[in-house]
């Protein structure tokens, strides 16, 4: 049996190949990007479970969508974007509830890492922590990090600056007008 | 400190504690997705169930109808699951010598085989040479053997090996930083109260004993292809010219394009291999770092023409660039 698709004939036997390159795919980028996606989340949000479920979400978004998105140049700043988006709502969620007033409880295994910076990340407003995270974790130029957060690039370089003047205030570090 | 370099310090830094199953993560976005089309069936049926009701009872019955929905029910969640790096599995060897301190006092010089293997029989063996007791020249010869389970975690490597021997019992597991460097395994040791299985581990260098070169020396050279965009983002990121250089020391080193975007794949890394059967290759591990699975292709060489004939192999990245266009030697 043939079936007709987008211009073509295609065969039953093509459609499974295809089925089959496409989860071969889309197995692959998961194994690339999904630790990646996991840690920035976490940076952004600090609950390591939590963080788990917003990138396995957004994972499975892209999964519902990945015939479309597998076909663009760069999947990997769609997954991002989806995955941004989710946490900063999580966070603005969880702002308003009164018990997340509390101080951030990091993971022990975090406990060896710069626990001050960490900390000080968490109490930057919810742009500014998903700039900070992009721009320096993962080194994603300005151009994704607007795209990510929804906002032009020059607004993208503002939350960038305003997040590093406060974050050298806290920790007491130099800071200067470029950013390195 | 600039406030830059602490703010990168201190991500990088803290990024390998952060945990992410990536097996249990992928069953869990499958999961999810089959939730949610349950979720989905469940939410038309039950509004075709109401369109059916209202439009033969009428308006009336709206208020009978409850507003609980029960959800499906919540799967199992997938079993814990130790995943061990592709390029770590392997066997290496290493030869004691004779001037090392507490393993010449136990007989334990000379040359070791180390076996790291996953799955159902997922274990960390080191296999000795046939070994000559020295204190009775007259006792048989025997082959040291010790087995035990292991867990990689990161760059952490823990194993209870030797647990079960009295050099280690008071000690049972130690933990070890691994670091695979070309056909090499250096174990560090980053926690470990057991004297012997640190000065046994800790030997350098563990030579991954299948990247031994058997490449075949009509196959050694420069090669050349250029690949065309397509469809998917992993096609199309791969296009323009690469360059394949086959080295008679086993490795194959790949040059991408100039226009090669990093993001999608990982680095371009050398890749090692060896023949598995007339004209046939089966890649170790390598091309870019995303790829971390075995393939096996076979190989034919007309003239300065090559090709590669997938047999399988997991990686489509990897797929694309060996197979999809014959290579030409320059």
């Amino acid at each position: 049996m043939m079936r007709f698709t987008g211009g073509h004939l295609t065969r039953p036997s093509e459609l499974g190949d295809r089925r089959k390159r496409a989860e071969d795919e889309f197995s692959w980028f998961f194994s690339a990007e999904y630790e990646a996606v996991t840690r920035t989340v976490f940076f952004i949000i600090h609950d390591a479970q939590r963080a788990e479920d917003i990138a396995q979400d957004a994972f499975m978004q892209l999964l519902v969508h990945w015939k479309k998105v597998s076909k663009y140049e760069r999947p990997d700043a769609w997954i991002r974007r989806v995955a941004i988006r989710q946490a900063m709502r999580h966070v603005r969620r969880e702002r308003i509830r009164p018990t997340l007033e509390r101080e951030v409880v990091l993971p022990r295994a975090l406990q060896t890492a710069d626990v001050d910076v960490l900390k000080a990340v968490a109490k930057l407003p919810t742009m500014q922590r998903a700039a900070v995270v992009l721009f320096y974790f993962e080194d994603r130029p300005m151009e994704e990090i607007a795209d990510a957060l929804g906002c032009s690039t020059s607004t993208g370089w503002v939350h960038l600056h305003r997040a590093r003047k406060r974050l050298a205030e806290m920790l007491g570090e130099e800071m200067t007008s470029n950013v390195d | 400190m600039l406030i830059d370099r602490r703010l990168r310090q201190a991500f990088h830094g803290a990024a390998p504690a952060v945990k992410a199953h990536v097996w249990n993560g992928l069953s869990g976005v499958h999961a999810r997705r089959r939730r949610r089309r349950q979720i989905q069936l469940v939410a038309i049926a039950a509004a075709a169930i109401v369109i059916a009701i209202a439009a033969i009872a009428g308006p009336d019955v709206w208020e009978a109808i409850g507003t609980d929905r029960q959800h499906p029910p919540a799967e199992e969640p997938p079993a814990e699951r130790s995943h061990v790096p592709q390029s770590l599995l392997s066997i290496y060897t290493v030869t004691v010598p004779a001037t090392s301190g507490v393993l010449l006092k136990y007989q334990l010089i000379g040359r070791w085989k180390l076996r790291l293997s996953q799955g159902d029989d997922q274990n960390l063996r080191l296999i000795g040479d046939e070994h000559q007791s020295v204190s009775d020249p007259n006792a048989p010869t025997f082959i040291p053997t010790f087995e035990g389970s292991y867990e990689v975690s990161g760059s952490r490597l823990t194993t209870d090996v030797l647990a079960d021997t009295s050099w280690c019992k008071e000690d049972p597991s130690g933990t070890y930083l691994w670091r695979r460097s070309g056909s090499t395994l250096e174990l560090t040791v980053l926690e470990d109260s057991c004297a012997v299985r640190r000065a046994l581990l800790a030997q350098k260098p563990w030579r991954d004993r299948a990247l031994t070169s058997v490449v075949p020396p009509q196959l050694v050279g420069t090669y050349r292809t250029t690949l065309e965009g397509g469809r998917s983002f992993v096609r199309n990121g791969l296009r323009g010219r690469w360059s394949l250089h086959l080295r008679p020391d086993g490795r194959l080193i790949f040059e991408p394009p100039s226009s090669f975007e990093f993001r999608n794949y990982g680095r371009v890394n050398d890749m090692s291999f060896r023949r598995v059967g007339p004209g046939r290759i089966e890649i170790i591990r390598g091309f870019v770092t995303h790829c971390t699975g075995f393939g096996t292709y076979g190989w034919r060489l007309q003239g300065s023409r090559l090709t590669f004939e997938l047999v399988e192999d997991d990686c489509p990245a990897r797929r694309i660039v060996f197979s999809s266009q014959p290579w030409l030697r320059t």
